[in-house]
This record gives C-alpha cells, structure tokens and sequence, in this order.
C-alpha cells in the first residue's frame, strides 16, 4: 500500500486540475495497486474538486482508500454517494 | 450604489472612453472592484486621456489601485491589488489562498470553509471552460461600508460563444448566462454544471449578496429577491461580480453544494 499525504501537494483542494493532477501524476503511475489517500491537514474544498475526484476514483483501476479526512471535507465527498462506506478512518 | 448600478457606470465611461478615447473620472465619486477592474482590464496599454476626478482622495485611490497590479499588497490594507490568474496550474492555489488571507480567509463572508469553495468554484469554473489568455481579480473589504466586494474578469471565449461552439442552442445571450448558472453544460460527465449556481446559492441566497455575470451581449443580475436579466452593448470576454455583507456567520456550505439551479425568483 502507498500513502500519498494529500497536504503535502495543497491543503485547500479547489480545482478540478488538482484532482486530475493527484490521480494522472501519482495514483496512476504507482506501482501499487492498493493506494491510500492521507486527507490530515486539508483544510478546505469545492464541489468541483469532490465532482471530480469521485469520477476519476470510480473510473480507476487501482484500488484507492482514504483516510483521516476532516468532517467538512468529507461532507463535500458525501455529497457525490458513497465514498463514506469506502473509508477506513474518517476523522483525527 | 447596486452591482448593477456600478456596472452601468462602468459601462457608460467605457463606452465615452471609446467614442472619445478619455476616460472621465471627473463625476466619480467612489469606485469599487466591478467598476475599475473591467475599465483596467479593457484599457490597460492603451493610450488615451484621463479626466482626473476633483477630489484627491479618489484620484490617488485609482493611482494605488491601477498602480499595483504586482499582486503584492500592504498587510493592513483592506485592498487586494489587482491580480493575474496565473495559467501555471501549480501556481494558482496560491494566488486564490493569499487572496483569501486579506478578506481574514472569508472571516466575516461565511467562513473560510464557505469563502475558498465560492472563491475556488468560481475560478476554476474560469479555467474550466473560458479558454483565456488573461484573468484578473481584484477585491476589497470595506469595514465601514459593511460588505466585501470581488470581482474577477477574463478574456476568454464567453459563456455564449463557448454555447454556440458546442451547439447548445439560445437566443439572447443573457439566455446563455442564464442557463449557464441553472446547470446548462458543455461538459458531459454526471453531475457536472452545478459549480457556479451552488456558489451563487452560497453567495445569494446563504449569504444575502448580489452576484452579476456580464459575458459578450448578456448581464445577469442576482440578488435575494430577483434575477434580472439585460441586453448589452458588448462586453469582451466575462466578469463576474459579487458583494457580501459583513457578517461572522459560518454558512453551512453544503446545504448549497448540491444545488440544481439557481433558488432565486427569475423577474
């Protein structure tokens, strides 16, 4: 399993070129087939980061897991179905 | 003065400047972001007149405002200088967080939380679908006054135009804005269309703002009680303008954030 810190990349996840930009660029090329996503320390999001992030889970190959997201951040995910029932820790 | 008023006004010195090649500030007496950032953005680099204005304060307001256009601003300033969108994608997340850093990161306009997702939906709708080459914004907070204002402006292809370019069909190009802000797409994923009404929600309805949208031939007005739509002359590119009354409510975001359509009253 990899564990990408998400807010070492930004702590406020706004654009959806981000959210292409963490999948194209890191989950994508890792050779791990089983990726887990470290949400500690973001500190805000839009609709259109969550929009996008969810399609481009739903459309990957890896198997990807999140934790330690933060209640405001996990509401946005909520929004767009289940990654709630996908997620080993939700808070910290 | 409304949005819309100040627009207008913004509109009628443009047009004397075009027919005249001056700009007039001699009858203004305050200007704000929706009126000095779209003159900066269409004039900038153009040799014309200036009519100075009588009073010295508001002269050496615009002095300070066309001025800096660095980006840089004074830390206790209420101010935030005109600022490039930068196309650089790494980049831009800065720019959108030292933006939030003077409005006290939305402290008093619904939150951080609420600030960066209206502030970050707005902009990235920009680089989503404008196509620029510019993009500037410019904001202010006015503690006495009691509201912040923002405004954003950028050259790209238009709302309409990027319609007609995607055969969605309208007939006035307040038509396309409109439909635009209610989850009209050139996008096909599931879902997709609702970033900007969900911050207009956010901005309008949550917040009690004004929110205007002019791009090319078309103005969209909102405010809690109307949506009001306006045929105009031309406007080169999009601008999008919103105020907020000041206030230290923490807007529950995500009453909005699925939002399929503008919850406003069209007139």
């Amino acid at each position: 399993m990899k564990i990408i810190i998400i807010s070492t990349l930004t702590k406020n996840l706004l654009f959806r070129e981000t959210a292409d930009k963490i999948f194209d660029e890191i989950i994508e090329k890792s050779s791990d087939n089983l990726v887990c996503i470290d949400f500690k320390n973001t500190e805000s999001i839009t609709r259109s980061f969550a929009h996008q992030y969810m399609i481009r889970k739903n459309h990957s190959k890896k198997q990807i897991k999140e934790i330690n997201i933060p209640t405001n951040i996990l509401k946005m995910f909520e929004i767009f179905n289940n990654l709630k029932k996908n997620t080993i820790e939700m808070k910290y | 003065m409304s949005l819309l008023e100040e627009y207008k006004r913004f509109e009628e010195i443009y047009l004397r400047y075009k027919n005249e090649n001056k700009i007039d500030f001699s009858t203004i007496n305050f200007v704000y972001p929706s009126f000095i950032l779209p003159l900066y953005y269409l004039t900038h680099g153009k040799n014309c007149k200036m009519v100075p204005n009588k009073q010295e304060n508001v002269n050496s307001y615009i002095v300070s405002v066309l001025g800096n256009i660095t980006g840089n601003k004074n830390n206790k300033s209420t101010l935030c200088p005109i600022t490039f969108l930068p196309k650089d994608e790494s980049l831009k997340e800065k720019v959108i967080e030292k933006f939030s850093s003077v409005f006290e990161n939305g402290k008093y306009s619904g939150g951080q939380n609420a600030f960066l997702s209206y502030i970050g939906e707005i902009s990235d709708n920009i680089y989503q679908h404008s196509k620029f080459s510019n993009a500037y914004i410019l904001g202010q907070r006015y503690p006495s006054k009691k509201f912040i204002e923002i405004c954003i402006v950028d050259n790209g292809i238009t709302i309409p135009k990027n319609f007609e370019e995607n055969k969605i069909i309208f007939e006035k190009d307040y038509e396309a804005i409109f439909n635009a802000i209610n989850g009209t797409t050139t996008k096909k994923d599931f879902q997709r269309g609702y970033g900007l009404c969900s911050s207009i929600n956010m901005i309008v309805k949550g917040l009690n703002g004004e929110f205007l949208i002019a791009s090319r031939k078309g103005v969209v007005y909102i405010t809690p009680k109307e949506i009001k739509t306006y045929e105009i002359k031309m406007f080169k590119g999009t601008l999008i303008a919103f105020r907020i009354p000041l206030s230290e409510h923490k807007l529950d975001i995500y009453k909005y954030a699925d939002s399929k359509g503008v919850q406003i009253q069209k007139v």
